[in-house]
């Protein structure tokens, strides 16, 4: 996980989105512990109380709980729900794109070509590196 | 007198001016900055900041005003607030004759609070030779070690003054660390003075930007990007409307395109600008601190 | 202390190893001496008829000491000079003042440790040189009577150039213009009052006017203790490192 402090994104929310991609990707599976709140502050290069936010923020979604003196899990239904955010994360991408896509003229069709070959090209990597 | 409440303020700046001659650096700057927090302190060059750092360690005497840390003023009980604060200048005149476990021994005397272990965790994670004089030292290893003095004691306050100026990456990665290792303990109060914005982004959670000897914009910082916007126009003929919305700290025209960057955006603002005679078109960017600063200082020069 | 007081050390180190030389160079001249007189003795002298030759040459040994000692603590005075004019401008040409200054160390600290270490090396100075006066005195039964002004006059000298030195040392930069102006003030004050004498016709009854010397101790010490005394309040009281 890398933080790009020129991002306009705010790091905090920037953290809680590689959490959440971590957990999707089953880095962190349901009922571990996350890192401490120390130890991933030194490892990303910020501030505790970023981190902090960002778990706070997780927290909230119900992606991770607190146990009081051992720390931070990630939550059962944690995958699941890390997916659902990941899906909400690409359906707001893909919003964005068509967005630009008509603004810059690009009729439907043209679109759904876009889309289709870029699916395809997403799969053909994935069977290359498999 | 001092007051050492664990309620007040690590760092309080109240009415502080300073003048060189005829110049004036400082003109009544006034600061709070909360116990455990860490901040950002931002100024084009010769803006004061290290003039400002000088006088909270009882190095220089203000002209007028006063300086508190931990409530103690700065000048009259410069010796009580050294044992609690760690510092590292700007520029290093530790004795080069010294070898690294001199100066360690030297400092080690004058410390009460001296933490053998603090010291030892952070000669290992600088890699620095305790045999080496420093005068043979290279200037990442020379600011490790001005790092290390300054937390080996456990202080309350950091204080840094342009501490990544000229490190390579790596050495800026270790001091990073250095410095991290300090935030996380026990809400510690960290100020430092930086130029390097990439790193005042991931560690403060304050910002304030010095300018003219003033502290013009101040606040958290995550705050001061959501909340600031640039705001691109496009302009019909090319002349600037008459009114600017509030808050507005820098504009610039160019051809056709007018970009404004506002403060304490709201949509209202958008409505406003586009409301105006002439502007076809309005576009919301966000900004990020290198251009919030650039845009600020800009603007200031421009008022002046 | 025992930090400050080795910082201290290495800091003077050179002006301490000129000060060993200014210290010994005299005896080293005095024992060349004796050598050359005792040269042609030398070739027949074995064991126990050094003895009887000893009893003899005693009075010229002691009485080369007591020149030897008197050249050591005058030309020895030149080493207070550089200690006083380098104290705290030292420190300020390597700017190591400025990393003494954010430390948990006061000024009066710092003072004392070069106080200190000052009075170690006046301590080496003057003890032995005054041990072999004073048994060259009993060996040679003679009055101390001169000899008291003159150590009284070598006292004052050093205490002028390091009493100004120090003064000019805590005001400035530079430790060469402190020493400088340190060495030069005695040759002022005593130009001044052989001057005054002079002018005010004083009867000139021998080639060392008591007189002259007397004022010479009363406005050198006076000067010295001001200057120290001033330049000590000032460094107390000053802000910048």
């Amino acid at each position: 996980m890398k933080i790009d402090p020129r991002s306009h994104l705010p790091i905090y929310l920037q953290i809680a989105e590689g959490i959440r991609a971590a957990v999707a990707a089953g880095v962190y599976r349901p009922g571990e512990a996350l890192p401490s709140l120390r130890t991933m502050a030194i490892q990303l290069q910020v501030n505790p109380n970023t981190v902090q936010r960002a778990y706070d923020e997780l927290d909230r979604e119900g992606l991770i709980y607190c146990q009081r003196g051992k720390g931070l899990f990630v939550a059962e239904q944690g995958t699941s729900a890390a997916q659902a955010s990941a899906c909400d994360t690409v359906r707001k991408s893909l919003e964005e794109a068509v967005k630009s896509a008509r603004a810059a003229g690009l009729d439907p069709e043209r679109l759904r070509e876009l889309f289709e070959a870029a699916v395809d090209g997403a799969s053909q990597t994935r069977s290359h590196q498999s | 007198m001092s007051t050492n409440t664990p309620d007040g303020p690590a760092i309080e700046l109240v009415g502080l001016s300073k003048r060189f001659g005829r110049t004036l650096v400082l003109d009544h700057l006034s600061l709070q900055i909360p116990r455990g927090s860490t901040f950002g302190l931002l100024g084009p060059n010769g803006a004061g900041k290290t003039t400002t750092i000088k006088i909270l360690m009882g190095m220089l005497a203000p002209t007028a005003g006063a300086a508190r840390v931990l409530g103690m003023d700065a000048l009259a009980e410069r010796l009580r607030i050294s044992q609690v604060v760690g510092y590292v200048p700007e520029n290093h005149h530790i004795y080069r004759w010294m070898r690294i476990e001199e100066v360690i021994g030297f400092c080690r005397s004058l410390y009460r609070s001296w933490n053998d272990e603090t010291c030892r965790e952070m000669l290992d994670l600088f890699a620095l030779d305790p045999r080496k004089k420093v005068k043979h030292l290279s200037k990442g290893m020379l600011v490790k070690l001005s790092l290390l003095l300054a937390v080996s004691h456990e202080p309350e306050v950091l204080v840094l003054d342009e501490p990544l100026a000229g490190l390579d990456p790596i050495a800026r990665e270790e001091f990073l660390d250095g410095v991290l290792r300090t935030i996380c303990e026990r809400g510690r109060t960290v100020l430092f003075s930086s130029h390097t914005l990439d790193d005042v982004r991931r560690l403060a959670d304050t910002v304030g930007i010095l300018c003219n000897g003033q502290l013009m914009l101040h606040g958290n910082l995550d705050n001061l990007l959501t909340t600031t916007k640039r705001l691109r126009a496009t302009l019909v003929d090319g002349r600037r409307p008459q009114a600017l919305p509030a808050g507005t700290i820098y504009e610039r025209l160019d051809g056709r395109e007018w970009l404004l960057t506002v403060r304490e955006f709201s949509p209202e603002k958008v409505e406003q600008v586009r409301g105006q005679s002439g502007v076809e078109h309005v576009e919301v960017l966000d900004i990020g601190l290198e251009d919030l600063f650039k845009d600020f200082v800009k603007g200031q020069r421009a008022a002046k | 202390m025992n930090w400050l007081l080795w910082k201290e050390y290495r800091l003077n180190r050179l002006i301490v190893l000129v000060g060993v030389f200014l210290l010994l160079f005299p005896y080293a001249v005095a024992a060349g001496l004796l050598a050359w007189h005792w040269r042609p003795v030398g070739a027949e002298i074995h064991g126990a008829r050094l003895w009887q030759y000893w009893r003899l040459l005693a009075p010229l040994w002691w009485s080369r000491m007591v020149w030897a000692a008197l050249y050591s603590l005058g030309i020895s005075q030149l080493t207070f000079g550089l200690l006083g004019g380098s104290a705290i401008a030292g420190e300020r040409v390597d700017r190591s003042a400025e990393f003494l200054a954010y430390l948990p160390l006061s000024r009066g600290r710092i003072l004392a440790a070069k106080l200190l270490f000052t009075l170690a090396v006046s301590a080496v100075i003057w003890l032995p040189n005054l041990v072999i006066l004073g048994i060259s005195v009993l060996v040679l039964a003679v009055k101390a009577g001169d000899g008291a002004s003159i150590l009284a006059n070598i006292t004052a000298t050093g205490l002028v150039f390091f009493g100004v030195g120090w003064l000019l040392s805590t005001m400035t930069e530079s430790p060469s213009i402190s020493v400088c102006v340190g060495l030069v003030v005695p040759v002022i004050v005593l130009t001044a009052i052989c001057g005054v004498g002079y002018l005010a016709d004083l009867p000139a009854d021998s080639h060392y006017p008591p007189y002259i010397s007397l004022w010479y101790q009363v406005v050198s010490m006076a000067i010295a203790l001001a200057s120290f005394g001033a330049g000590t309040v000032y460094y107390l009281r000053r802000v910048e490192p």
